[in-house]
């Protein structure tokens, strides 16, 4: 191995896994030993890292406390290091490494899934949305053809524990209530509108409208699975108002109509 | 070589993007992190497209790791590029330094050994990146608290090699001088003395923390006069360049940061009248 790349080596292992006789490299003076210097650049390291988390999971950091983030932040440093180029993807993995590693607390990570995608939200690609009058040029008879793409920076999401009222709480400085599980999931879809990020809960029915709208399915037939919930004569209305809604908070980036883009 | 002379900027933080778009203060030039631009879009471009068009933008990237013996990453240097490709930034800078090495970042700017292998590798990689982006960029000398048993040579004198035979720009910080001249006990001026003036394009005043024996380069304070002084013997010997402050913590109001800059616009306006007299 040549000298440049062995030094590196030794030089990240002590970093990143406390190992290594990185030690035996480095000039030490009178004042300030090896160990002391190295141990500047380990601190540092810890410490931005901890930092980035920190800005990705305000909420998290709050409700465990600090010396308890702090300790989660530092498993997860352990066993995730930065392959990124830009400091903000640190954290991505936090989500599934609290429900594999802290299994008694299934909230965490739920309350680690709002603020990701909190993240992910706010600088997904911009992305113009259509308005209510490019819905009206559609002939009526093309309308059970329609098929829509989202703004990207749209997200649905479950969850199985109040963790937005947690999360809300938190955000207004309140005191957090307590972690209750739900009987059934319910869904919330996350998005940005005017640079802002907003969110809502989703009704049973505009649930499944949206996920059909996400996998492609068209107006029509999301007409049909409608009449799970409403009369077979009232679908199209549903369907209709549904959209109009989703138009009205940003949510739809384009109409394709028999194939051709609005 | 000419230089271009931007004047006095400060770096762009998301704390002040409001009071940039709302006041138009009087700051000649913005210089902005790469790396928060790299993602797909939201406020962060929103801001940055808005304050372009009223001010003078340059880039400044942290993870380039231009000393890794990695070898380089493309997908990286693409997105740089296409950055610049949008928001037209007057030049593109990073550090002399590694970041990490087999896909990792540690995102600290590691210092390299002063080694003629260094040397080597990092002037062939600047070539390829100056051929990539078509256009020169600047490197920048970080500040160390380790210094290798096998470095061969002193750092000013690897900063000017390799400037010279990668035929780059410097980006000088004289707060990282001064950190590392107490950390490694030498003479900053010895190291302004030895750089080659022409490539000098642009410098970097910050403040950091004493911690008695050595000292960490935190950007969390004002800065402090010693490091206005060399500020002065940077100038003296170099001419007019390019200023700016960096303040990545604790970061004070924007009218702050525009008071600490005018002290350097004044340092520098004394300095020049003294040598034309
Ligand atoms: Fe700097």
């Amino acid at each position: 191995m040549k000298p440049l790349m062995n030094l590196q080596n030794k030089f990240q292992s002590y970093l990143v896994t406390s190992d290594g006789d990185i030690n035996a490299y480095i000039e030490e003076t009178k004042k300030v030993s090896a160990t002391t210097r190295l141990e500047i650049y380990s601190n540092a390291y810890r410490y931005r890292l901890i930092e980035a988390l920190s800005s990705n999971y305000p909420i998290l950091q709050t409700y465990l406390g600090d010396e308890l983030f702090q300790e989660l932040a530092l498993l997860y440093i352990a066993s995730h290091p930065s392959t990124f180029k830009s400091i903000r993807w640190f954290g991505d993995q936090l989500e599934s490494f609290l429900r594999e590693q802290y299994t008694e607390f299934p909230y965490l990570a739920e309350l680690a899934k709002i603020e990701w995608h909190m993240t992910l939200t706010f600088d997904a690609p911009d992305c113009e949305f259509i308005n209510i009058e490019a819905v009206m040029q559609i002939p009526p008879s093309d309308w059970p053809m329609m098929r829509f793409i989202l703004h990207p920076s749209v997200y649905l999401l479950d969850f199985q524990w109040n963790v937005i009222q947690i999360w809300q709480r938190i955000s207004q400085n309140d005191d957090p209530c307590d972690p209750t599980r739900y009987d059934i999931s319910i869904p919330y879809i996350f998005w940005r509108k005017d640079l802002m990020n907003q969110y809502c809960s989703l009704p049973q029915d505009e649930h499944y409208a949206m996920t059909s709208m996400i996998n492609g399915f068209s107006f029509g037939e999301i007409c049909e699975g409608l009449c799970q919930w409403v009369d077979e004569q009232d679908a199209p209305l549903r369907a209709a108002s549904l959209l109009k809604g989703w138009i009205k908070s940003g949510l739809i980036s384009e109409i394709i109509n028999n194939g051709e883009f609005q | 070589m000419k230089k271009t002379f931007l004047g006095y900027g400060l770096g762009l933080r998301t704390e002040h993007y409001e009071t940039i778009l709302d006041t138009k203060p009087a700051v000649d030039w913005f210089e902005v992190i790469t790396e928060n631009y790299l993602v797909p879009g939201g406020k962060p471009h929103y801001y940055l497209n808005k304050i372009r068009e009223n001010y003078p933008i340059v880039m400044h990237g942290v993870s380039m790791s231009i000393g890794s013996s990695d070898s380089l990453d493309w997908e990286y240097l693409n997105d740089v590029k296409s950055l610049a490709n949008k928001i037209e930034p007057q030049w593109i800078s990073d550090h002399l330094c590694w970041t990490g090495i087999q896909g990792k970042n540690t995102h600290d700017l590691l210092p390299l050994p002063y080694t003629e292998e260094t040397i080597q590798h990092v002037v062939e990689r600047i070539i390829q990146i100056q051929d990539f982006f078509k256009q020169r960029i600047l490197i920048e000398n970080v500040s160390s608290y380790v210094s290798y048993k096998e470095s061969t040579m002193t750092e000013w004198d690897f900063l000017k090699e390799i400037s010279n035979r990668a035929d780059c720009l410097i980006l000088l910080d004289i707060n990282n001088i001064y950190v590392s001249s107490v950390n490694h006990e030498f003479q900053p001026e010895t190291y302004l003395a030895a750089l080659p003036k022409n490539r000098i394009q642009q410098i970097h005043l910050a403040g950091h923390s004493n911690m008695g024996d050595y000292i960490i380069d935190t950007h969390d304070h004002e800065i402090i006069d010693p490091v206005w002084n060399l500020f002065a013997m940077a100038l003296e010997k170099y001419g007019l360049v390019s200023t700016m402050i960096e303040r990545d913590d604790n970061i004070p109001s924007l009218s702050a940061l525009i008071s600490e800059l005018n002290h350097a616009k004044k340092i520098a306006g004394s300095v020049l009248m003294e040598t034309e007299a």
